[in-house]
């Protein structure tokens, strides 16, 4: 039986749990044991988690056999918060939790798995933790379009054959009101910005590399042709509006935005994940990113309106 | 003969691209019957439209109809609550056409 050992103190970004998944050949008859040590100062985020868990399920799915270890558990804290955010029931993992179960509003989603049925479910959960009065409503309303396209961006366009609502992933959310910043991870395990935006008959990228390819996924208009390639451009916008953090990591290329764009080589992640840190403290405004025009912000109160008769 | 479809049938929150193509195909189904002269779109109780949605719908009929024919052909109804986001999103394929 393989080994993987995943030491949170060896884990410094998204792109080193790529990488721990790479240093292993894996095949369907494969059988590994993962430990895990949460060991170490640092606080573990739940996108953190979630990559493990989308990166996991993706070799159960292919037939490799997996049993899980839990070498660590000297800090209880930590273990709950893993336990809290659900890491361990996705992977069916047994954690005895002793501890109440406080609702999530406004604070953070547990790490969800969605595809076309319930996306719209996780979407609306996610949103709920950010209506909060520190966020200015513009850059809420922004948040509310950038968030919905990359999920639908996900369900579009991860799956194999260019069928909408095909793709599946998993998403969570968490706000820190004392650094004032919101963490949000949406992954998949799909085939790739590379061949979603160069594989398409209607496409006009098909020469495009892996970096060029994830590079372009940011620009406006581009797109393999099904959309108008405005959520990624979008929210790569609210980011250096924001003067938060981006990422989008796909196969081999890492993009990211921040003050800079930057696109490097990476450790392979078979899809792709897009991580933001938004900084609450920090408005952005619609009409700066959407124009004059622009029928964001109206159509956010609009639908802001409607859960409030709703409820 | 004058046709309705009533979008709240299909749901209350209308947010993929997979149901705005489903609704665009049966949509077109209609269009192209010689008995019908004309389609509404009726957006009655629905609580939300994303601009994606509407673009699967509505902005992709703009790349094939002229604009005489589709105003013609095709109404809209209830829109109040989504009207921002319709308008947006059809000047927005308008201008790529432009």
């Amino acid at each position: 039986m393989k080994r993987i050992a995943i030491d949170f103190r060896n884990i410094q970004s998204h792109a080193d749990i790529a990488a721990v998944f790479n240093s292993i050949e894996l095949s369907s008859s494969s059988k590994i044991l993962i430990t895990f040590d949460f060991g170490g100062h640092e606080k573990i985020y739940s996108d953190y988690l979630l990559l493990l868990v989308s990166i996991i399920k993706h070799f159960e799915q292919k037939g490799v056999s997996i049993q899980f270890q839990l070498d660590n558990r000297d800090d209880k804290d930590k273990l709950d918060y893993i336990s809290r955010v659900d890491f361990f029931k996705n992977l069916d993992i047994g954690y005895q939790e002793d501890f109440e179960r406080y609702r999530t509003i406004g604070r953070f989603t547990e790490i969800r798995a969605f595809n076309n049925e319930n996306a719209i479910q996780l979407y609306h959960r996610m949103m709920s933790v950010l209506a909060h009065d520190e966020i200015n409503v513009e850059m809420l309303a922004v948040l509310n379009y950038c968030l919905w396209e990359v999920i639908d961006n996900t369900l579009n366009h991860s799956g194999e054959g260019f069928t909408y609502g095909n793709g599946s992933g998993y998403g969570c959310i968490q706000y820190f009101p004392t650094h004032k910043e919101i963490r949000i991870i949406i992954s998949d395990t799909g085939v790739g910005i590379h061949h979603a935006l160069t594989r398409h008959p209607n496409s006009k990228y098909k020469d495009l590399t892996e970096k060029q390819a994830v590079l372009a996924s940011v620009e406006k208009g581009v797109t393999n042709g099904e959309g108008r390639g405005f959520g990624l451009w979008a929210t790569a916008e609210l980011i250096k509006h924001n003067k938060g953090k981006m990422q989008i990591h796909s196969g081999n290329a890492l993009l990211h935005i921040s003050d800079k764009t930057e696109i490097v080589e990476a450790p392979y992640w078979p899809g792709t994940y897009t991580t933001f840190r938004l900084n609450t403290n920090i408005p952005v405004s619609e009409k700066l990113i959407f124009g004059e025009n622009s029928s964001i912000l109206e159509s956010y109160l609009d639908e802001r309106e409607e859960d409030g008769r709703a409820n | 003969m004058e046709e309705q479809i009533k979008l709240l049938t299909y749901n209350d929150t209308l947010a993929t691209r997979k149901q705005g193509l489903d609704i665009r195909l049966k949509l077109l189904k209609k269009l192209n019957d010689p008995n019908c002269s004309s389609v509404v779109l009726d957006f009655e109780g629905v609580a939300l439209v994303t601009h994606g949605f509407i673009d699967e719908l509505v902005g992709k009929l703009v790349e094939d109809y002229n604009s005489i024919t589709l105003r013609a052909e095709l109404r809209f109804k209830n829109i109040d609550k989504h009207r921002s986001v319709i308008n947006y999103v059809i000047e927005d394929r308008w201008k790529n056409i432009d």
